[in-house]
């Protein structure tokens, strides 16, 4: 088993803020504890305001916590200095890290000394190879598009060669050529080191299919955290999740009538009553698939009521 | 860490070289206001303990002042314009130190201001070329310089805490305003009542102003006080810099990279 490459333990952090006339306190991570392996790919879900953006900041040390601690380990356990732990690792912000005056080049150099890499010029050239932005190195960030400016900032962060990639919200606003680079670097940089590690908040199921690990945080606490489908199935336990595949026309299938295919939801109840269920509802033409839920539909779906219920209380 | 400094630097310079509004804007006020000033308001002036030979001559090392006032202004924003656009909080997850970070920001701008102030300083050669000489400019430029890194020290920290452009300008206009002309710039402390020539002699500014005229002929002679505030200064304004960023981040020190 590989050994810890992050050990957060007790994180709180509270911020003052205003909400109408008052200053009010609002508790981002309320004692939250998590250990981190080497090679692990982590997606960090949640409703927004659950802290997952606060904890990725304090994993990146770009602010101390106000109560507990993060380690960055060494293989054998020991804790490494700041320096070595910034160096090992790189970030990609909801916001771009770029300088908007300067050019991508000029950005990505700026970068690279800051980690003091040597081969500056070709390992730019080669992080932009990758981002699929080498044609645009002299053009200034504030001349690109919005998801070009992104690929650029996976550029940046990935100049260092880190070990450690820290995400928030990578995919957020992105196009789809855009998100397909992302994933497609992602995935490339998984199968190439198994000892890439991966952090990233998210609210994307294509990012979180890349996670074998994933913690769900709810108000500032660890909800859930696990493999994908054990959270699911934990968080989802006796429920099976109905997948119309298909559904032919013509049919009169009660309260499936308004459903599509590719539809699915997820139920309670007996699992041979639910398929008993589904039988006859193919005898009706309506193609439906039971299965027990993953994480990824199971979150899918959550995401889903979870805009319902904003859309019925606006 | 040296080449990241270095780097840091040359990225100011760039944003500086991209941005010539900024410079045009620095002078330009301060020549439109010494046009008005010397020449408009100059037969309504009179210097108390001051021997110098005009008006005009004496405003010098307060337009100078302004100048370096101004320049470290549009320093401290970039600040705010770094936090902002990301670069800040790209910059901060590095392994630079934050005093790396620090000096990053203050050093190129002060040089330019104090490169500005200097081609202020030495119009003094057009206007009255009797009381200054090589080694004075030279001295009224180590001065501003030293003014220079203690203001934008002050603003930087500021700058740091205060998350809006607009907010930072206001504070500015309360601190800064009234400190340059609180300085000296506009009229000696020999004419100042009472309760007034002691805030001027407890801003540093002032004996900085002091230094800087001095050493060009538009006031008399400095005196040890005023040097020795005028280097002190930027230290301990440097200190104060540094503990604001420390506090605003938690153990990260200076020698911690």
């Amino acid at each position: 088993m590989s050994s810890t490459l992050l050990r957060a333990e007790g994180l709180r952090q509270v911020y003052r803020t205003r909400s109408g006339r008052e200053r009010v306190r609002r508790v981002a991570l309320d004692g939250v504890s998590l250990d981190i392996r080497r090679g692990q790919r982590v997606a960090l879900v949640g409703e927004n305001g659950s802290g997952k953006s606060t904890l990725l900041r304090l994993l990146a040390r770009i602010e101390e916590p106000q109560g507990g601690a993060v380690q960055h380990l060494d293989e054998q356990g020991t804790e490494v200095s700041r320096r070595e732990s910034a160096m090992r690792t790189g970030v990609v912000f909801q916001s771009p890290g770029l300088d908007r005056l300067l050019t991508v080049r000029e950005n990505l150099r700026a970068q690279a000394a800051l980690y003091g890499v040597t081969d500056a010029g070709d390992r730019v050239r080669a992080c932009a190879e990758r981002v699929g932005i080498a044609g645009r190195l002299d053009d200034r960030v504030g001349a690109l598009s919005g998801g070009l400016a992104r690929r650029a900032d996976l550029a940046r962060a990935l100049v260092s060669e880190p070990s450690l990639l820290l995400l928030d919200e990578p995919l957020a606003g992105l196009d789809e050529s855009s998100r397909d680079v992302f994933l497609r670097l992602l995935r490339e940089m998984i199968s190439r080191d198994p000892e890439f590690t991966l952090i990233m908040s998210s609210h994307s199921p294509d990012e979180i299919r890349l996670a074998d690990r994933v913690i769900v945080l709810d108000a500032g606490r660890v909800a859930e955290s696990g493999e994908p489908d054990g959270v699911a199935s934990r968080t989802f336990g006796g429920c099976e999740l109905i997948a119309i595949v298909a559904a032919s026309g013509g049919t009169e299938a009660g309260s499936l009538r308004s459903w599509r295919a590719g539809d699915s939801t997820i139920v309670g109840g007996d699992r041979e009553q639910i398929e008993h269920w589904a039988l006859q509802q193919s005898r009706r033409g309506v193609a439906v698939e039971v299965r027990s839920p993953d994480f990824v539909s199971a979150y899918r779906l959550m995401l889903a009521r979870s805009n319902e219920s904003e859309e019925v209380a606006a | 860490m040296s080449s990241a400094l270095g780097e840091l630097i040359s990225r100011e310079f760039v944003r500086i070289r991209r941005q010539p509004t900024r410079i045009v804007a620095t002078l330009g006020t301060a020549a439109v206001f010494w046009l008005l000033a010397a020449s408009g308001f100059a037969g309504s002036m009179t210097l108390p303990g001051e021997d110098t030979s005009s008006y005009s001559v004496y405003l010098l090392p307060g337009i100078a002042l302004m100048v370096v006032l101004f320049g470290t202004i549009f320093g401290a924003i970039g600040l705010i314009q770094d936090r902002h656009s990301g670069f800040l909080q790209a910059v901060l997850v590095s392994p630079v130190s934050l005093w790396t970070v620090a000096m990053s920001k203050l050093l190129p701008a002060c040089l330019l201001a104090t490169l500005q102030g200097l081609a202020v300083l030495a119009s003094v050669f057009l206007i009255d070329g009797t009381g200054a000489g090589a080694a004075g400019l030279i001295t009224s430029t180590i001065a501003l310089f030293c003014g220079a890194i203690g203001v934008l020290s002050i603003g930087l920290a500021l700058a740091w805490r205060i998350d809006s452009v607009a907010g930072f300008h206001g504070v500015m206009n309360i601190l800064l305003l009234p400190a340059w002309v609180l300085s000296g710039a506009m009229f000696p402390v020999a004419g100042a009542s009472g309760w007034l020539s002691i805030v001027m002699k407890a801003n540093p500014l002032h004996w900085v102003h002091g230094c800087v005229g001095s050493g060009i002929g538009a006031t008399g002679d400095a005196g040890a006080i005023a040097w020795s505030v005028t280097v002190l200064f930027p230290f301990a304004s440097i200190g104060l810099l540094l503990l604001t960023i420390r506090r605003s981040h938690g153990r990260r020190g200076a020698g911690d990279g």
